[in-house]
């Protein structure tokens, strides 16, 4: 029993440090850049007549190793279908981080003849020499169903199921039944992503799914990519430049220098900026103690005699 | 008599002892090195590598392909040394030699090899603790005109002209003049500079030497 009880004991010790271990090892692994998830208005609004209407304004900057967001978002709660008496709370915020996963109206506006209208608008302003490619979406599936006036989807793009997609929105919603096009979904076919800024939406899944209720969403993802500031008359396309091969965590890529280094150089022990071979300075200081204490012994000498 | 005589040989000692002593200190002093500094501080302008000057004349806009470099030779400081490889620490700060290999210089591996376009970047300690003056001790004596070079793994070398030499705070480190992209081959040797503060144990400053690619072979 008692063999039973301490083989117990190690057992929860040693996943006790394992865990423990692997926090530790997570925190303290380096990142290349500091993001974030901003969320809003999700699970609320459930109860029938009631609206929702959130909004997202974000824009990511990124230079070499200095990135900064901007977000800016809008929060309303109110009435069905009675916009002006609606109460929305504005605010803007600013980071250092980047913000690379945005999640809002989801689980939201499920009563009867709910409303949920949610956008997402993200730029990302990237120096550098990277490119982009189309954003992937998933979204409007398994949505619009449970009756009604066909067609009660009205998505775009359409049909839009990637695995892992950039935009996820507006799966599962709108399954209550009731009016025509009661999903009304798009992503900007324009919209690109980077594997530097790699940023993910996520909204207005499993909403609106009262009977009667609407979801209408939009995202917008644009990266605006710019030369990094060229040398004197540089030719920002000029060649590849011979860089350094890859490896190690940290940075972006940028240009001619592929991993813009953070800060000044400790390239000094600073020995010479103290006192070398203080053995010499010793000697030197007791010789003259040794001269002087000749001097005073024959000086006592003298005035004995 | 006695007395007198002893008095004499006693004062003689002592002068003896004080010109040893004086002499010991003066030797002390004089083995206390201070690595050079640059003149100034400032910034180049944005069009101090593309000036008509005697440097800008000397420089290229051929480049060369790329190649790791092996051995660093400044003669006028008289600076010959093998060439390590380093990245970044994990704060993004690069990476400076370590022992054994402490007073060597260093290639930074994510900038361009020595002679292909771009800004590729040297560093190497001025100092060490143990050891007194490294492989950059004397880098801020560079001067516009003098001449680097930088044999590679393909067995090319790369021959540079210095066209600037300064000193920046490390807590305002020009990051975008040092790294940026540019339409030539540049090369840029950083060691640390300025004044030594004994309660970090670090130089506040970093010297900078900016070269190009020239086509003059060595002299």
């Amino acid at each position: 029993m008692k063999h039973q009880s301490d083989r117990r004991t190690r057992t929860f010790a040693i996943i006790f440090a394992t865990t423990l271990i692997s926090a530790l090892v997570f925190a303290l692994a380096p990142s290349a850049m500091a993001q974030t998830t901003v969320s809003q208005c999700n699970g609320t609004d459930n109860v029938g007549g009631q609206a929702v209407e959130c909004h997202y304004t974000i824009t990511n900057n990124v230079d070499g190793n200095d990135t900064s967001s901007t977000v800016t978002l809008n929060e309303c709660h109110g009435a069905a279908n009675d916009p002006p008496t609606m109460t929305c709370i504005p605010s803007t915020t600013m980071s250092s981080q980047l913000v690379t996963s945005v999640d809002q109206c989801n689980g939201s506006g499920n009563g009867g003849g709910g409303t949920v209208e949610c956008t997402v608008q993200v730029t990302n302003n990237i120096t550098g020499t990277m490119s982009s490619v189309a954003a992937t979406v998933n979204q409007c599936n398994a949505s619009g169903t449970g009756g009604g006036t066909a067609p009660t989807v009205l998505c775009d793009p359409l049909p839009a199921n990637t695995t892992g997609a950039t935009v996820d929105q507006c799966n599962g919603s709108g399954t209550g039944g009731g009016g025509t096009v009661r999903v009304q979904c798009t992503v900007d076919r324009a919209s690109t992503a980077t594997s530097i800024v790699d940023v993910t939406i996520n909204q207005c899944n499993g909403s609106g799914n009262g009977g009667g209720a609407t979801v209408t969403c939009s995202a917008v993802l644009s990266n605006v990519i710019t030369a990094p500031a060229p040398g004197p008359s540089a030719s920002p396309t000029a060649g590849g430049g011979g860089n350094g091969g890859g490896g190690d965590s940290g940075g972006i890529d940028t240009g001619q220098v592929s991993r813009v280094p953070v800060g000044g150089v400790a390239a000094g022990g600073g020995s010479t900026s103290g006192f070398e071979n203080m053995n010499l300075l010793v000697v030197g200081l007791a010789l003259i103690g040794a001269a002087v204490a000749t001097l005073l012994i024959r000086r006592r000498s003298k005035v004995k005699a | 008599m006695h007395g007198r005589r002893s008095g004499l040989m006693a004062t003689a000692v002592a002068v003896v002892l004080i010109a040893t002593g004086v002499a010991t200190i003066g030797v002390w002093i004089a083995t206390q090195e201070q690595p050079v500094q640059p003149p100034g501080a400032a910034l180049p302008s944005p069009d101090a590598t593309e000036r008509s000057d005697a440097t800008a004349a000397r420089r290229t806009k051929r480049t060369m392909p790329r190649s790791k470099p092996v051995t660093l030779d400044i003669p006028s400081i008289n600076v010959h040394s093998k060439v390590q490889r380093l990245g970044q620490t994990a704060s993004g700060a690069l990476e400076v030699p370590s022992a054994p290999h402490y007073d060597q210089a260093a290639w930074y591996r994510y900038s361009p090899t020595p002679g292909s376009l771009g800004p590729a970047i040297l560093l190497g300690h001025v100092d060490s603790a143990d050891n007194g003056p490294s492989v950059f001790f004397r880098l801020g004596e560079l001067k516009r005109g003098d001449r680097v070079s930088v044999k590679r793994a393909n067995g090319s070398v790369a021959n540079f002209v210095v066209d600037e030499v300064h000193s920046y705070s490390k807590n305002d480190f020009p990051t975008k003049v040092v790294y940026r992209d540019i339409d030539h081959a540049g090369l840029r040797m950083i060691t640390c500079g300025g004044a030594f503060d004994d309660s970090t144990g670090h130089y506040l400053n970093n010297i900078v030497v900016f070269a190009s690619l020239t086509n003059e072979r060595d002299r």
